[in-house]
């Protein structure tokens, strides 16, 4: 089910948060148990045969974590347990998601000719699994306790705001709001307006600049696609991919204030950056802290003896990085194009730097946006052709009709979708007149005219699928 | 107390969400609970899997929901708002994937499939053909005009509609197959009438108007070359009464973005001004309804004739709409027999034809499922005319078997 679907908007919503509020209201165990139950259901209603799997998952981990706890004080028998638990979660997530690419690449390198079986991708396993290792990891680190009851572990593992697309929230910071959190009427507001926020951000934006996007990239196999096309498709993708993630996140974020849970941050204005690196402190910051607290450091992060050691953690975590997004070269590629960039700049000062800030940025832009060509490619061969007609202009010029149809009919989702980029709505809040009482009324109109034009759009529109979801 | 900004979007959003579901059980003839289940007796076979059933159901689910939700039409008018502030042109739609406004303010969706189909529906008629060959029943496609021709660029410049392409290649596949048929796009299209005036502005059909003028150039045909003898009076507007009601009409199209997008068309009811009589039989899934008197009573569909009726209402259909079969007896007029397969265009020429020859078979593949040949051999029509628009190229419409 989609957060950003009617049937979301009009019955789910609503009944779950009445029940919640009202018929579950005296009991804390209750709740969970209710918040665990409509979770799975969520889930359910996307893919009724994975809901064992994510069953099993919560299952296994919670056993995992009881274990942790019970053998603690024993290293040797620690380690055991964590190796056996990152080979159950890994393996889950090796077989539906990366075993298919594997046996073609192996089919590939051999020329061996042997059946490769069609499996389908669980909705939302890299979010999940990552979120159940969390689990184990920080329970075995002491930074949350081992939960007796599987119905908690069930509870921060299948969260139906954040199960199909994160933000990865960690165990650390979920464990103690199972029981102790506190509703209240501000929370509840706060969630409204950011769900809003996010609805509007997805359906409004991301889902009609996705149009432009998926017109250049269709136009690839054809000849057709002119070099100004090309930039439109490439900027409105690196539009759209922003407002889709960044939307899911403030909608699963608002949600769980909903219900009393506060979220970390996921994206901190990701397109103001001026360096790659800046741009990762920025983006899906839930992965980035993920992969640097479970994988990089680890590994010794920047603490190791020899520069090559530490070249190998920075791409370890960059491959990764690169694969956990989906099991395609295009994804190891756009990951490892991240490690290139950010060993570079660590290696000339950039990040550090102060002067040249709009060139810095100018650099980062194009960086990320060629970075979205290949992540939003079939293939390799697809992404240079592409980032080729972007400076050569191929079988469609220049400019053609679609460049000057697409920019004459989206021009006012590019503008808004540039504008809100970047924090111009969070500097306009800060000032004096924003605090003022009709500003404070036309905030409220501006969401609900906002809402009633999702509405109407999630009535109308044809598009409305979640990138991150394919993750 | 200071009452925060965020409260009161609060409150506001959960009363609509709370709205929008009471609305979904209750509003106006609402039944979501009965709608779907019987959605789902309807789809979902005995002894299919539990996940078949569980996926079924779940879809069943969501489309009952995005159905039934209420204010349907003041979304649609609200997102076309929308779309007219943002000055679009493309319009995303669920149905059609995009509708488009073309120079003339029209809206209307475009055929993107070049060559579609075209082949096996010009195999399908020829099949069609020999078999009334054999019965001695003559044939006759009519080609109706689709909103959008190749004589100009009317939608954006970067959209090419094919429904002119797949009609001369289909013409052509007729004329290489000896198969009569009159093309009615030259003829409409001759400069008389604009652009505005030949079709709605909000729907995909063709005005009374033109569908008169179409009876009109197929009455002349079947006299030429038909020996049918229809007298001249029939095609002549003056011995029509004809009404106009002012912006009163939201067409199909319009129906999709909202009046606030397409406008209003004026809606053009055109009536014979001599006397008539007339039996009209109407079959529908087996059963059968019996109407009897003028034109205006036998025929015409009286709930779509209320001045003060919503503009949503599907005006069009007021000439006695799509049927599985429709048998027009005209008692004052002793020959002439025509069969009739039509798409949604033949609505108002089939009763406007039905005027100058004693009977009218029409049928709509769409809904009967019997064997067209077969039909036509029990009942010996004088002549079997197929007329559709340039978009109907698809295989239930030319599954004649």
């Amino acid at each position: 089910m989609l957060f950003s679907s009617i049937i979301f908007i009009s019955c789910f919503l609503p009944i779950v948060l009445f029940l919640y509020y009202t018929i579950f209201r005296f009991s804390r165990s209750v709740q969970n148990i209710f918040l665990l139950i409509i979770s799975l259901g969520f889930y359910a209603w996307g893919a009724p045969k994975f809901v064992f799997l994510l069953i099993l998952s919560v299952l296994a981990n919670w056993m995992f974590g009881l274990i942790l706890s019970k053998v603690r004080a024993d290293k040797i028998k620690s380690r055991i347990i964590i190796i056996l638990m990152l080979i159950y979660n890994l393996s889950i997530i090796f077989v539906f998601k990366y075993l298919m690419f594997t046996m073609k690449n192996i089919q590939y390198i051999t020329g061996l000719d042997f059946t490769i079986p069609k499996i389908a991708l669980p909705i939302g396993i890299s979010f999940f699994t990552f979120k159940a290792i969390s689990y184990v990891i920080d329970v075995y680190k002491e930074k949350g306790p081992a939960q007796k009851n599987p119905l908690h572990v069930g509870l921060y593992i299948t969260f139906f705001p954040q199960l199909l697309a994160g933000p990865i929230e960690r165990y650390e910071n979920f464990a103690d709001q199972i029981e102790n959190r506190k509703e209240s009427f501000d929370d509840v507001s706060a969630g409204v307006c950011r769900f809003l926020v996010g609805l509007s951000k997805k359906v409004l934006l991301a889902n009609n600049l996705a149009l432009v996007a998926d017109k250049a990239f269709k136009l690839l196999g054809t000849d057709d696609l002119s070099l100004a096309m090309a930039w439109l498709g490439a900027i409105c993708y690196t539009l759209q991919i922003y407002y889709d993630f960044s939307g899911y996140s403030d909608m699963a974020i608002g949600l769980g204030r909903m219900f009393g849970f506060h979220t970390k941050e996921n994206f901190n204005y990701p397109y103001i950056s001026k360096s790659t690196t800046e741009f990762w402190r920025r983006w899906h910051i839930s992965l980035g802290s993920w992969f640097r607290d479970y994988v990089y450091i680890p590994l010794g992060g920047n603490r190791v003896k020899t520069k090559q050691q530490l070249f190998f953690n920075v791409f370890a975590v960059w491959a990764l990085t690169g694969l956990w997004h989906g099991a395609n070269w295009t994804f190891i590629c756009w990951g490892l194009l991240y490690f290139v960039s950010i060993s570079a700049e660590k290696a000339v000062g950039l990040d550090k730097m102060e002067s040249h800030s709009v060139l810095r940025h100018i650099y980062t832009m194009l960086l990320v946006m060629f970075g979205w060509v290949l992540f939003r490619a079939d293939n390799i061969v697809d992404a240079l052709v592409y980032l080729k007609t972007m400076f050569v202009p191929g079988g469609g010029g220049f400019i053609d009709a679609d460049a000057i149809v697409c920019t004459k009919e989206y021009i006012v989702f590019l503008f808004f979708g540039i504008l809100f980029s970047r924090p111009f709505a969070k500097k306009l809040a800060k000032t004096k007149p924003a605090q003022s009482k009709p500003a404070q009324i036309l905030y409220v109109i501006a969401l609900m005219v906002l809402f009633f034009a999702c509405i109407s759009y999630m009535l109308k529109s044809a598009y409305n699928p979640f990138i991150y979801f394919n993750f | 107390m200071k009452i925060k900004k965020e409260y009161v979007a609060a409150v506001l959003f959960f009363g609509i969400i709370t709205g929008m579901l009471i609305g979904l059980l209750t509003y106006k003839d609402n039944d979501p609970v009965n709608d779907f289940l019987t959605e789902y007796r309807t789809e979902v076979r005995p002894g299919t899997p539990i996940l078949d059933r569980v996926t079924k159901a779940i879809h069943i689910a969501e489309d009952t929901v995005y159905n039934e939700t209420c204010f349907e039409e003041q979304y649609n008018s609200y997102y076309g708002l929308i779309q007219r502030v943002l000055g679009k042109h493309i319009v995303s739609d669920a149905g059609y994937g995009e509708i488009y406004k073309t120079k003339y303010n029209q809206i209307i969706f475009k055929v993107d499939k070049k060559n579609f189909r075209v082949m096996r529906s010009l195999d399908a008629v020829e099949e069609l053909k020999s078999k009334l060959d054999e019965a001695g029943i003559p044939f006759l496609y009519v080609q109706a005009p689709f909103k959008l021709s190749d004589d100009e660029q009317q939608l954006p410049i970067n959209k090419k509609d094919y429904a002119d392409y797949n009609v001369n290649l289909f013409l052509k596949g007729l004329d290489e197959r000896g198969i009569a048929y009159l093309d009615l796009r030259p003829l409409l299209r001759d400069g008389e009438k604009t652009q505005n005036q030949l079709f709605f502005d909000t729907d995909h059909h063709w005005r009374i108007e033109t569908a008169f003028e179409a009876t009109g150039h197929i009455m002349d045909e079947l006299n030429k070359d038909y020996g049918f003898t229809i007298d001249s009076k029939y095609k002549d507007l003056k011995n029509y009464k004809v009404t106009t009601l002012k912006k009163c009409y939201l067409g199909s199209m319009g129906r999709r973005t909202g009046r606030f997008y397409s406008g209003l068309d004026d809606f053009t009811l055109i009536t014979p001004a001599f006397k008539t009589n007339y039996t009209l039989y109407e079959h529908d899934y087996g059963a059968e309804k019996i109407y009897t008197g003028s034109f205006y009573n036998a025929i015409l569909d009286k709930k779509y004739l209320v001045k003060e009726a919503p503009v949503d209402l599907n005006r069009y259909a007021v000439y006695h709409g799509d049927n599985e079969e429709l048998i027009f007896e005209n008692n004052l007029v002793n020959t002439g027999k025509v069969m009739m397969i039509k798409d949604s265009f033949g609505v108002p020429v089939y009763s406007f034809l039905s005027l100058g020859v004693h009977e009218v078979r029409a049928l709509d593949l769409r809904l009967f499922n019997d064997s067209v040949a077969k039909y036509a051999k029990e009942n010996r029509p004088d002549v079997v005319i197929l007329l559709y628009n340039g978009d109907t190229f698809n295989e239930e419409m030319f599954d004649f078997s």
